[in-house]
């Protein structure tokens, strides 16, 4: 949702805007300088996009700011720090939490949002992998030893059948990710497959009386209409991330390396 | 209690993440009100959170 928001010409979107004004202060303090607008990361002389950089990191004269607005015309400096104080309340760093994550479904994209979740979770943490797919069994251990943080379940099984995803004590799993079978199916009977998939979801979770978390990949634009009556968290549709992606870079060039 | 995105900023840089929006969950389902997901909201516009509403940081992890 946030990606696709991101990305598309509607709302806004992500500019980069040099602002001679700022150069001197550091990012932590320029975070406030706009009311409509939302700074995000800074881009340096050498084209390399930081994220998120350290609060105390000075703007540059030659640096460009990784900006959320409207349009690239409607950049304005017009922030005034009207802070809460008394609303601020200090938490105490979290513990690493243990996170347990079932993946059901596989398609080549899966190996790839394995590692990248490793990335993410705390050591320890526990991930099951339930496929209808023969050949994915027998790369399992290869992923495992590739992976620093996860130990990896796997069971073979049809993910749209309803006894099945019953014995899979669903409830006890922080996230829940349903990649479709777009390698071996047509884009539609894959689709089809996830819907089945979480609609049979949902009525565990109702009966359950537990919240689930659930991110679902949808090949087709238009399935996820349908879609929003199984009430996934948040869907993926690679194929019109990447087209938005592909414009906004026609865009403005320096926007690929905000993106990887 | 309401509150503006300001402070929502300020108390995500003391934990060294820059805050760019927020989820209301009670519109999460709803396709209309994008999910509920706000980003790049007017920051002098005050906002009553409840607890399970989220806010959209970067952060490193």
């Amino acid at each position: 949702m946030i990606y696709t928001d991101l990305m598309d010409f509607e709302g806004d979107e992500i500019y980069t805007s040099a602002i001679p004004s700022l150069v001197g202060k550091t990012y932590g303090d320029i975070l406030s300088a706009f009311n409509k607008n939302c700074v995000m990361g800074i881009i340096h002389a050498d084209a390399k996009a930081i994220l998120n950089p350290p609060m105390d990191t000075p703007i540059l004269g030659d640096d460009r700011l990784i900006i959320i607005g409207a349009d690239d015309d409607q950049i304005h400096l017009d922030g005034k720090a009207e802070l809460q104080e008394n609303l601020i309340v200090s938490f105490n760093t979290q513990q690493p939490q243990i996170e347990k994550t079932i993946l059901l479904g596989w398609n080549w994209r899966g190996w790839r949002a394995v590692h990248e979740l490793d990335n993410y979770v705390s050591s320890g943490s526990e991930l099951t992998i339930v496929a209808n797919c023969r050949e994915l069994q027998a790369k399992i251990p290869t992923l495992q030893e590739e992976l620093k943080n996860q130990k990896i379940h796997f069971q073979s099984g049809n993910t749209t059948d309803r006894q099945l995803l019953d014995s899979l004590h669903l409830e006890e799993y922080s996230h829940i990710i349903i990649l479709c079978y777009c390698d071996e199916l047509d884009p539609q009977k894959a689709d089809a497959k996830t819907l089945i998939t979480l609609l049979h979801l949902r009525d565990i979770e109702q009966r359950s009386g537990k919240t689930f978390s659930i991110v679902s990949e949808m090949m087709d634009i238009r399935n996820r209409n349908l879609a929003e009556v199984a009430q996934a968290d948040d869907f993926i549709v690679s194929d019109k991330l990447i087209s938005l992606l592909l414009t906004q870079v026609s865009e403005n060039k320096v926007l690929n390396s905000v993106f990887y | 209690m309401p509150v503006n995105f300001y402070t929502v900023i300020e108390s995500a840089r003391r934990q060294g993440k820059t805050a760019i929006g927020y989820r209301l969950m009670d519109l999460a389902h709803q396709a209309n009100a994008a999910y509920g997901v706000v980003l790049n909201p007017e920051k002098a516009q005050t906002i009553s959170f409840s607890s399970a509403d989220k806010v959209i940081l970067l952060a490193e992890d």
